[in-house]
């Protein structure tokens, strides 16, 4: 039983990384004070933070466990919603739209999610670890009312464990032209289009056939893989199918709602004024690229997206349009 | 021993919160690992600049390695 005065003692710090000491879970701990995660990326927030000399030099190191005590002895907010996403597909953008409201905790993939959802360990052990660590997360520092959590795209091959942990939580699911996101990993991979990185998405690949073929179809490859992975839930109460072509709008006529939520007239205008910048480059003004990245495709990366993934993209439409 | 009293120096500080609070206000290194040491001695602890400098190391090495 852990005392509220050592509680206490953690009440403005976050944990920001798991690693193994003798073959037990640690976590490494930041003082943020009233510092939101208002950055494009959790990683960003804390690297920041970590700039700090204090913040170099004390870190509480505490077991795993000691998320299961914060568990029993002091709730969070329950996840207001979840964004699970393809990547390059305006999950960001939704992510700082909600982050523009101070009453919002955001979390944009923050890598101590993947890291327990990567484990070795039984499901259920995952489970009860991921429910104390968002917990965790979801303790207000500064009043906040809400909170969402943005997952790495790859984690929704992990759904059916994450609705296990969490099978309240509204969440969405977003996507888009397919050739469009083979043109932005081909102009900048992401993590999980690098042959090796994400094990779980190069499952039925190997090695050597994920060099071999083109870039272009490795990613559409992964893509479908993601897209697969949600089919089996389009029918469930709680997801709304978002697509890229229906941002920002949709923010406020659907994704609001499906998250239960009613904000002020001013906090929908500052929602809105969010999304003028660039959310991954926030110094930059939005514009759209649709149409630049359709133009820049190669001949290989449209038939890759033909190929491999256009009919699951159209499927994910039919889905939700059937839901309109 | 300054290791070992850096050391309990070290959880001293991650008790105190109002300790914390006068480190917290140090923007610049050098001042930080300075006012440390100083507070350290306040506090009848024996370290040094170095002991100071091997933690923050050994915490910044951890972060960056944290994805291997």
């Amino acid at each position: 039983m852990v005392l509220e005065n050592d509680l206490e003692k953690f009440r403005d710090w976050s944990p920001i990384r798991i690693y193994w000491r003798e073959n037990r879970p640690f976590v490494d701990w930041c003082w943020l004070g009233k510092e939101r995660f208002t950055d494009s990326f959790f990683d960003i927030t804390i690297q920041r933070q970590l700039s700090k000399p204090f913040n170099q030099l004390f870190r509480h190191q505490t077991p795993l466990e000691f998320l299961g005590e914060i568990y029993e002895n002091r709730k969070g907010i329950a996840p207001t919603g979840f964004i699970f996403h393809i990547s390059r597909c305006g999950s960001t953008l939704v992510s700082q739209m909600l982050a523009a409201l101070e009453q919002n905790i955001v979390l944009s993939e923050p890598p101590l999610i993947d890291a327990i959802l990567r484990l070795q360990i039984p499901d259920e052990t995952k489970i009860e670890w991921l429910k104390w660590l968002v917990n965790t997360f979801a303790q207000p520092r500064n009043e906040e009312k809400h909170f969402f959590i943005k997952f790495d795209s790859w984690s929704t091959l992990d759904l059916a464990l994450i609705k296990r942990a969490f099978p309240d939580a509204p969440w969405i699911f977003m996507y888009r032209n397919p050739v469009e996101i083979i043109v932005s990993h081909k102009r900048q991979p992401g993590m999980q289009m690098i042959p090796g990185q994400i094990q779980q998405l190069s499952a039925g690949i190997s090695f050597e056939e994920s060099f071999q073929m083109p870039s272009e179809e490795y990613c559409a490859r992964i893509l479908a893989k993601m897209c697969e992975s949600v089919m089996p839930f389009s029918d469930d109460k709680d997801v709304k199918f978002i697509n890229y072509t229906q941002l920002p709008d949709v923010v406020f006529t659907e994704i609001l709602a499906h998250f239960k939520l009613d904000f002020s007239t001013e906090d929908l205008e500052k929602m809105r004024f969010s999304t003028q910048f660039n959310a991954k480059t926030p110094s930059l003004n939005f514009t759209p690229d649709s149409e630049s990245k359709k133009k820049e495709a190669s001949e290989i990366a449209v038939r890759a997206a033909e190929k491999i993934v256009d009919p699951l993209y159209e499927k994910l439409e039919e889905i939700r349009k059937s839901k309109i | 021993m300054p290791k070992e009293d850096f050391e309990q120096f070290h959880q001293m500080v991650l008790q105190d919160i109002s300790l914390q609070e006068s480190l917290r206000v140090i923007e610049y290194r050098n001042d930080f690992i300075a006012a440390v040491v100083e507070k350290g001695k306040e506090k009848g602890f024996d370290f040094g600049a170095e002991d100071v400098e091997e933690k923050m190391n050994e915490y910044r090495r951890a972060w960056i390695e944290r994805w291997f």
